[in-house]
């Protein structure tokens, strides 16, 4: 244990309190839209594993950056994606799960031509 | 002796809120929302993890890398804008615990010359510690740069003037008197130097679009105050920050002032929702993560990560306030539950400053104070 404790049985108290187990069936999946920095960080949701990618797009993605003056131009076929440092083509009928999206993992996309507000990143 | 200042420091300042308790909103339920809202997460975590490290580490947590490295930046320029605002309350307060912080600097130090002329054993321990502290302290005083170079009506100096003078400075001659014992300046100084050109306006626009949960109002700049901002901040200001400013002041002219409805993520190290920028590209979010046991953990930083990684064990168990919503242990699943939680009085402690109640009473003195004047 990397960990000085004064305790010589720590490692066996140690609550893991963001354990994919105490998200109810859940897993916590991070989004961002890169160059878009008006969305200051990316967002988290709690979702469920066979959540199929469409459905991740339409009722999550969508709605949440859909008040950006470039969201209308977002031409939505040639989004690049990135799951956990990985480019990936995802397959629109396969779940989050099939995608590798794992417990607190990351997906980031990016929008070619499109570069924030005045081409500013915000 | 120093405990018995701190028991004082915090009479004194609740002594300060009270005052404005009277008048103004968001303030009156603060001890229930020191352990329940997000963003008072972050200097809560800081001072648990000094808390419960060992005495020694401690010591250089607060005593050394907080009251004598970092001290000044809070209590020098703040107090002074406080001041120079006509803020008396604040400055009742400062102007005494200001006296009590010489002499816990004077503790700090002592204390890190005994630990390093002890044995040379203790130098990596040491400064590993300033190190870690150092990088927590920094994080947590982004909040004082946001405070000074958005919330201030009158100015007194830019972030970016206090850091050159109170670390840069100051802090390099400490550095350089204990270069002597071995000791170097912290790890990622460097990162935190150029980052003073970015943090107060990456953190108000954190603030901005987080305002429906936030119990004190933001607003946006007024042109005066983006060329201010422009002038204090010129490699920075116009390139990346005005334009977003600009944005969202167009969105609020149609009726669509923004606001995140989604939470951040956040750092598991420093809590702060995952903002900032990679080292050299302000275009980029800094994203790095760790696995321990099979889990991944996201950091803001590579000196949140460095911390974590140190000690996975402790880490682990941060009370994270978004990912606390989403296990339900917050008053409930929707943004209302958990705002009630935090017995937010919504409508009144938050949202955009324009059009609050607190907008309502301050404008209302403002006429009765042209009107007397006349």
């Amino acid at each position: 244990m990397a960990l000085k404790a004064l305790s010589p049985d720590y490692e066996k108290h140690i609550e893991y309190r963001d354990a994919e187990k105490n998200f109810h069936g859940n897993r916590v999946v991070y989004v961002h839209w890169e160059e878009h920095l008006s969305f200051c960080s990316a967002i988290a949701f709690p979702l469920p594993p066979d959540m199929p990618f469409a459905a991740f797009i339409e009722a999550i993605v969508k709605p949440h950056y859909a008040l950006h003056p470039e969201f209308e131009k977002i031409a939505w076929d040639k989004v690049e994606w990135m799951i956990d440092g990985v480019k990936v083509k995802p397959d629109l009928s396969k779940s989050l799960a099939d995608h590798g999206v794992g417990h607190k993992l990351l997906i980031r996309f990016w929008t070619q031509g499109l570069s924030g507000y005045r081409n500013s990143a915000s | 002796m120093q405990s018995l200042d701190e028991l004082r420091h915090i009479q004194t300042q609740i002594h300060t809120i009270s005052h404005y308790n009277k008048y103004f909103d968001g303030i009156g339920e603060f001890p229930h929302m020191h352990d329940r809202v997000w963003y008072l997460s972050v200097p809560k975590s800081f001072f648990d993890d000094a808390r419960t490290a060992g005495p020694f580490e401690f010591m250089i947590a607060i005593g050394f890398a907080f009251e004598y490295v970092l001290t000044n930046l809070l209590f020098v320029p703040f107090m002074s804008g406080a001041a120079y605002n006509g803020d008396m309350s604040t400055v009742t307060f400062g102007f005494s615990a200001q006296s009590d912080e010489s002499r816990h600097m004077t503790l700090g130090i002592e204390v890190i010359k005994f630990l390093l002329e002890q044995h040379p054993d203790n130098l990596p321990i040491v400064q590993k510690w300033v190190d870690k502290w150092f990088w927590r302290g920094h994080r947590v005083l982004g909040i004082v740069a946001m405070m000074m170079d958005y919330m201030l009506p009158k100015k007194v100096m830019s972030w970016r003037e206090a850091w050159d003078i109170y670390f840069t400075e100051a802090g390099g001659s400490l550095f350089h008197d204990l270069a002597r014992y071995g000791l170097r300046a912290p790890k990622y100084a460097d990162v935190a130097t150029a980052e003073a050109d970015h943090v107060s306006h990456q953190n108000w626009a954190t603030f901005y679009q987080y305002s429906h949960a936030a119990a004190f109002h933001t607003w946006i700049p007024d042109r005066e105050h983006l060329d201010w901002l422009s002038e204090k901040y010129p490699n920075t200001f116009d390139k990346y920050y005005r334009p977003r400013w600009e944005m969202w002041a167009e969105m609020a002219k149609q009726g669509k002032r923004f606001y995140s409805m989604a939470l951040p993520q956040l750092c598991q190290t420093c809590h702060i929702p995952m903002v900032y920028t990679e080292p050299g590209d302000p275009e980029t979010i800094c994203f790095r993560h760790s696995k321990f046991k099979g889990d991944t953990y996201h950091f803001c930083s590579d000196g949140c990560k460095d911390i974590f990684d140190d000690e996975p064990e402790k880490f682990v168990q941060a009370w994270l306030p978004v990912h606390q919503i989403f296990q339900g242990n917050c008053g409930g699943a929707t943004v209302p539950d958990v705002l009630a939680w935090y017995r937010l009085n919504v409508g009144a402690d938050n949202m955009d400053y324009v059009g609050s109640p607190d907008e309502k009473l301050w404008d209302s003195w403002q006429t009765g104070a042209v009107k007397a004047a006349e």
